[in-house]
């Protein structure tokens, strides 16, 4: 019986990993359209990639998206997580449920209202629009994580400063941001993967001119079938595991020293 | 830290949420009540059509319903395939655990376009999966696998298992191994185990995951849309099209405030759930 | 004016007060404990101290000043915490330091502190540990010099030991009363436990409810206690109910059991309604010794040094009673039956 449950278990972990095992795999094969197993390996798809103006430019863009979302999501989302974790504020509890609230509504619901909001005030198609969009998806995903880590640190440390003559800018440079700082990367990387593969949202409200990669591969896999596709999939899957996995351990790790 | 710095600190964000999420999703309920004319645009008037029209004419019915059930089958998947991954993982410890917990959160950092293509190759009809099962002389001609539901529905269940096992995981833990214990020390059978107390008292659990993944299924769009296109039509495929091609935004908006309010009273019901339980 | 006043010290929260109006006056040099049961705002009238809750009522003044408003970071009070408090991503010395950089301290007379206040504390070579590569005591060591290295006017100990194992906790009172003699702060330390208080403190006060039971030395506190709660809470007391009358030259203390003793003319207090005597100050003696009491043995227990007796009366009073164990000599077993009194000066009288 154990056996059994051993056994379908490793199915579903397969089940789990198939698609993106798959992806993997056919990047590197030498046929025209992707098969698997691959036939074959070649890097040509890669450099396919590479060598083509629009895909690079849809990588442009979507590095440019995410970069400038990222860093407004982390400062904003910071600032929400300090002022939560820190106070007795009164509806702490329904403060926080609103902040964390986007990742509840339907991505398509979200994109339908931005495009009519934004249709009015002229920010349809525009880059601003987007990084704007942007930051509403991924700010809540800062506040938590973020929150998570100064939930996790002793208050009485910022006592103990205090104690000791620190005036309230050397406490946050020299005590809470070092101790927070696994929350606010780990939350920044998250937000960053977040926002340079979000697809619906900005699939509704880019124009011709903002063709993020995502969006070029949503479009290109309606129509064709070509390993390129599996080689951008590629890069991104293994960039996000290289820059994910760190930030994810310093993550755990803190959690296991634990703040004093 | 002071209230009034607590609030200028919590300022941007809430200015954020108001003008981004709130305002916006205001005027997605005002102009769901308005009328359309092709040709002519928005119609200024008041009115409940868009609603009555999604909810009674037979063809967006099917529609309805198609996402509903869409969204049942999945979630069933998702906790049948689930359940057995969850329980192992939850007994798991150290690097045992730490290994098989990045391999199913792993998923959820690859993109849902980047996984779906990946099924897209696995389905095809000559695909991986239909090649196998000839060759091991399981079938004869080719499952049809894509540009149907049987497609969207193992596709899916892949990208949502994750939310899944993760819900189910946290709330096994919340079981002490001493209640397993006590149990076998009173003679039970792993059988009568599962059934008297694992599953009674993972049943939070069960009850959030189950939400998770079926509010994830409902409100899906990349994964119907690639596996089955035009075939399969569920409510966010139905509401792109309004929006981005018929431009009917008043009709398209309607639908999307009907899945909208449909998953929030979900979401509240489970929450509830968790709270009564919680107190009992 | 004292060297710590607090006067009239009220914290009140919404409706329940938390502190009544306190009145103390602590002088310089001195170690004082403030001792009491969990609730009874002990740490809250040490964090007023420090500044880091806001009094509703009163004054606090350190050296003539009123640093009642100041806030925390001003206020020259060293606060030793009883989770320790040490910033875990900082060393031992980076930890001495941060007080001394916010007090923009020079690099050279830092350095020289740092080295100081390790050597008081006998840390000179833990000067790189990390906190997690500390022990308990250790952590707390390094906590007292961190307070120490900014020469407060005043220590504040917020139950420092209570993390820490029983013979830990022996050695690190002496090490604390001993660092505050050498640098000759005053002191303030709060704790639940009496045996803390009586050992490390000069004086102690006890309180009761937010509000002061009584103050005095650890002799005075134990042996002549002022109310019921004191008596009750520091060591052992027997309690008997009932009135002083006037006998001839004397005065007799009356119980509502029918029991009458002899009282101390000196001490009486008419007024009072009960009294206490210390376990310890009970002895056995012949039956039919005068001023004795009858009554006989019925638990037994066994203390290690001493032995503690239940003996009932044939009053009814239940009177407990602890022996020195002597040699050569058996104790009492129960069941049997004795004859038991004690010195007329031994009585205290409560006040209600």
């Amino acid at each position: 019986m154990k056996r059994a449950l051993w056994l379908l278990n490793g199915l579903v972990l397969l089940y789990l990993l198939a698609p993106i095992i798959v992806v993997i795999a056919t990047s590197f094969g030498t046929t025209a359209y992707p098969v698997f197993p691959p036939q074959g390996f070649t890097l040509k798809w890669f450099v396919n990639f590479w060598s083509t103006p629009e895909l690079r430019e849809s990588l442009r863009i979507s590095a440019a998206i995410s970069t400038t979302s990222t860093t407004l999501a982390t400062v904003i989302g910071t600032f929400s997580a300090l002022a939560l974790a820190r106070t007795r504020l009164r509806g702490k509890t329904v403060l926080s449920a609103v902040l964390l609230s986007p990742i509840l509504f339907p991505a398509i619901v979200l994109a339908l209202a931005l495009l009519i909001a934004f249709q009015r005030v002229g920010l349809a198609q525009t880059f601003p629009g987007l990084v704007l969009a942007h930051v509403l998806l991924t700010t809540p995903f800062v506040v938590r994580l973020v929150m998570a880590s100064a939930a996790e640190f002793d208050p009485s440390l910022e006592e103990a400063a205090q104690n000791l003559g620190a005036g309230w800018w050397r406490i946050f440079a020299r005590i809470t941001l070092p101790l927070i700082l696994p929350g606010i990367l780990a939350g920044a990387v998250f937000a960053f993967i977040m926002s340079f593969d979000e697809l619906v949202v900005t699939l509704l409200l880019s124009g011709p001119a903002l063709q993020t990669l995502p969006i070029r591969i949503f479009n290109y896999v309606q129509y064709s079938s070509d390993p390129t596709i599996s080689a951008i999939s590629t890069c991104l899957i293994v960039a996000w595991l290289i820059v994910g996995i760190p930030a994810y351990a310093r993550l755990m790790s803190v959690r296991h020293q634990g703040g004093a | 830290m002071r209230q009034k710095v607590a609030w200028l600190l919590l300022a941007p964000n809430l200015g954020l949420l108001f003008f981004a999420m709130l305002g916006p999703l205001a005027l997605l309920a005002r102009i769901s009540l308005k009328g359309y004319e092709s040709g002519h645009g928005i119609v200024e008037t008041w009115q409940l059509s868009n609603y009555s029209k999604f909810l009674f004419d037979p063809f967006y019915r099917e529609v309805l319903w198609g996402t509903l059930l869409l969204g049942a089958e999945v979630t069933v998947v998702c906790l049948v395939l689930g359940f057995p991954l969850a329980h192992a993982l939850s007994q798991s410890r150290g690097w045992k655990r730490s290994t098989l917990y990045f391999c199913i959160l792993m998923p959820l950092l690859t993109s849902t376009v980047v996984r779906t293509f990946g099924w897209m190759i696995l389905l095809a009809n000559n695909g991986f999966i239909n090649r196998t099962l000839t060759a091991l002389h399981f079938i004869h001609a080719p499952l049809r696998l894509m540009y149907n539901r049987t497609g969207v529905v193992i596709a899916l269940a892949e990208v949502l298992l994750p939310f899944m096992v993760l819900a189910l995981d946290t709330a096994l833990l919340n079981i002490s191994t001493s209640i397993y214990e006590a149990a076998r020390n009173l003679g039970a059978s792993s059988v009568r185990i599962f059934l008297r107390i694992t599953l009674p008292l993972s049943l939070p659990g069960i009850v959030s995951g189950c939400v998770l993944v079926f509010t994830g299924a409902l409100s899906a769009f990349v994964t119907p849309t690639l596996i089955a296109g035009a075939r399969v039509k569920v409510m966010s495929t139905l509401i792109y099209q309004q929006a981005m091609m018929l431009l009917d935004w008043p009709f398209g908006a309607a639908v999307a405030f009907i899945m909208l309010v449909t998953i929030l009273l979900l979401f509240g019901a489970s929450m509830r759930l968790s709270e009564q339980r919680r107190e009992a | 004016m004292a060297y710590l006043v607090l006067r009239n010290l009220t914290k009140t929260y919404g409706h329940t007060a938390v502190v009544h109006g306190l009145d103390l006056s602590v002088d310089a040099g001195e170690f004082v404990s403030l001792l009491g049961p969990s609730g009874c705002g002990k740490t809250t009238i040490l964090r007023m101290i420090a500044g880091f809750v806001t009094a509703t009522a009163g004054e606090v003044w350190i050296k003539d000043r009123n640093v009642t408003q100041l806030p925390p970071n001003r206020r020259n009070v060293g606060l030793v915490f009883q989770n320790y408090a040490l910033f875990p991503h900082m060393t031992a010395r980076a930890n001495i330091e941060f007080g001394l950089k916010s007090h923009h301290v020079n690099a050279a007379d830092m350095s020289e502190r740092v080295g100081t206040v390790l050597g008081l504390v006998g840390l000179s070579s833990y000067v790189n540990r990390y906190p997690r590569e500390l022990s308990g005591g250790q952590q707390q060591r390094v906590a007292l010099a961190r307070v120490l290295a900014l020469k407060p006017d005043l220590l504040l100990f917020d139950e420092p030991l209570s993390n820490l194992d029983a013979k830990l906790r022996v050695q690190m009172r002496q090490e604390i009363r001993r660092v505050q003699r050498e640098v000759g702060v005053t002191a303030l330390f709060v704790t639940h436990d009496q045996e803390e208080a009586m050992t490390m403190a000069d004086r102690i006060v006890v309180l009761e409810h937010g509000r002061i039971g009584q103050v005095g030395s650890p002799a005075e506190v134990y042996d002549r206690p002022r109310t019921r709660f004191v008596a009750d809470f520091i060591g052992t007391s027997n309690f008997f109910e009932g009135g002083v009358m006037p006998a001839g030259n004397c005065h007799i203390f009356r119980c509502n059991s029918g029991l009458e003793f002899e009282v101390d003319s000196k001490l009486a207090d008419l007024n009072a309604s009960t009294v206490s005597v210390r376990p310890e100050k009970i002895e056995f003696v012949s039956p039919g010794t005068p001023r004795s009491f009858p009554g006989v043995v019925q638990e037994v227990t066994q203390l290690g040094p001493t032995v503690e007796y239940l003996v009932i009366l044939d009053s009814g009073d239940r009177v407990v009673m602890e022996e020195q164990k002597r040699p050569r000599t058996a104790h009492r077993q129960v069941g049997d039956a004795v004859s038991i009194t004690w010195h007329s000066t031994d009585t205290v009288f409560l006040q209600s």
